[in-house]
């Protein structure tokens, strides 16, 4: 075993080095394991006698002990020293505890002292560790700062996108509430507009057929009125021809007197043709109207014309209908004699009292059954 | 004018419009249903007055009494038709008739 112990860089024994605690060196884990393992080959070289060195106790390195760690340095167990001086092996053994003792606490020196060495090794690697791990800290930090900022953006976009999303909702709700309302407002117009149409219609219903009454009625006047004018002027004419006549029949024998019966002559004479012109005027003017309305005047020749026909019908069927009733009336007289005379003579009474109206229903109910076959 | 709304021969229970227009009654709305009702009126009184000319008095209690007995329609258009031989004819003379007073007074409904 090569002792690596040395003092201000001379090898040094290693009970020197124990007496001393002064450590030049101990580049590494490994080689302060190798110390160690110096360590207890100086305490056998110093302790035992030299004639005990060989073959007494010592202090084995496991191969671990080479490289590994401090705690897996296994102490063999101590042989059993044959020592015949009772005396000295009481000494021996005493020195023997008291350097074990220090032995020990110099291990747990050392391995504080390594545990120092191995904490300033790795106070780099230690302290780039806390930088790293600061760092990201620091960058877990700004990420977390980050992440809060964003999901405070996004927080606020949200509600943003929230508060758009009931905005547009309320916006939508007011637009089919518009709708709605203009709908039924549309509807009202409508349903005002049908009402005004209808009555509107009902109105030019009623203003066509009093227009149409009116045309018709006007017509009858301004036919009436050319009657009248044509008879006018015929009238008119008669008395101007006479008055003509009397003024060419030749001078009376009382020149006074004719020039005075000259005078009212020609008086009426132009009073008449005053009036044969009024007359004349008239007539063109119903001429003028009734040739304007040739279609009224068609229309209404063509109506009165239905209506009379119509008319004429209806009172030809009237007649035949009485004949007819007369005839079964008196039928009904002959077959019934007196006693029923005498009951219709009553009918009035009897068609206000009990019997009367249910004769009257009875009429009634033949009627519209009468009516319903016909359908 | 509808002129055809007139039939041939009077063969009608029930009134119209177009029978009031056909003789020149040409009124209002309110007017023409007014009068129509005061027609159908007069028809239904004609045609009472005659259904009761051409029954006995015993046929007269019969067909009241058929009548409170709340019977059918049917029932009383069978009785009639047995008991009333000129039952249709009744009823078209006296439409007619009064179609013709109608017609006779055209002019002065018209103008009243």
């Amino acid at each position: 075993m090569t002792t690596l112990l040395e003092r201000n860089g001379t090898a040094v024994a290693p009970s020197d080095t124990i007496e001393s605690g002064e450590w030049s060196r101990a580049s590494s884990i490994n080689e302060g394991w190798q110390d160690m393992a110096s360590l207890t080959s100086g305490w056998e070289s110093a302790v035992l006698p030299e004639g005990r060195r060989q073959g007494g106790p010592e202090t084995q390195l496991t191969p671990q002990a080479q490289d590994g760690p401090e705690s897996q340095l296994t102490p063999l167990a101590p042989r059993v020293f044959e020592i015949n001086d009772d005396d000295t092996a009481e000494t021996s053994r005493e020195a023997l505890v008291a350097k074990g003792r220090e032995i020990l606490d110099q291990r747990r020196k050392d391995r504080r002292a390594k545990l120092e060495s191995f904490k300033a090794a790795f106070k780099k690697p230690l302290g780039n560790l806390r930088e790293r791990i600061s760092g990201t800290v620091g960058r877990l930090e700004e990420g977390r700062a980050a992440h809060v900022a964003r999901a405070t953006r996004n927080k606020e976009r949200a509600m943003l996108r929230k508060d758009a999303r009931v905005d547009a909702r309320r916006q939508r709700a007011e637009a089919r509430q518009r709708r709605a309302t203009q709908s039924e407002i549309l509807l009202e117009e409508e349903h005002q507009s049908f009402i005004a149409g209808h009555q509107t219609r009902e109105s030019i219903r009623g203003l066509k057929r009093e227009l149409k009454s009116s045309e018709r009625r006007k017509y009858l006047e301004m036919a009436e009125a050319k009657r009248g004018a044509e008879a006018v002027l015929q009238e008119r004419r008669a008395t101007y021809f006479e008055i003509v006549e009397q003024l060419t029949a030749g001078p009376d024998e009382n020149a006074d007197g004719m020039g005075l019966f000259a005078q009212r002559l020609g008086e009426e004479l132009a009073h008449t043709g005053r009036e044969l012109a009024e007359a004349k005027a008239r007539l063109d003017e119903a001429d003028k109207w009734l040739a304007e309305h040739a279609e009224v005047a068609r229309e209404v020749q063509e109506i009165q014309g239905a209506i009379d026909l119509n008319k004429d019908r209806l009172l030809t069927l009237a007649s035949e209908a009485r004949q007819r009733r007369d005839a079964r009336r008196e039928a009904r007289r002959e077959a019934l004699g007196d006693s029923k005379e005498a009951a219709k003579s009553t009918w009035e009474a009897i068609r206000d009292s009990v019997v009367g109206r249910g004769v009257k229903w009875l009429a009634v109910t033949a009627r519209r059954l009468h009516q319903r076959k016909k359908a | 004018m509808d002129n055809s709304a007139l039939p041939a021969t009077i063969a009608v229970a029930a009134l119209t419009v177009e029978h009031l227009q056909a003789v020149g009654i040409d009124l209002s709305d309110v007017e023409m249903e007014a009068l129509l009702v005061h027609a159908q009126e007069r028809v239904d009184e004609l045609i009472s007055e005659e259904f009761f000319d051409s029954l006995s008095d015993e046929e007269v209690d019969e067909i009241i009494e058929l009548q409170q007995k709340d019977s059918s329609a049917e029932q009383i258009d069978k009785w009639l038709a047995e008991h009333i031989p000129d039952y249709q004819q009744i009823i078209e003379d006296n439409t007619a008739i009064v179609l013709g007073e109608l017609a006779e007074n055209a002019k002065d409904i018209q103008e009243a």
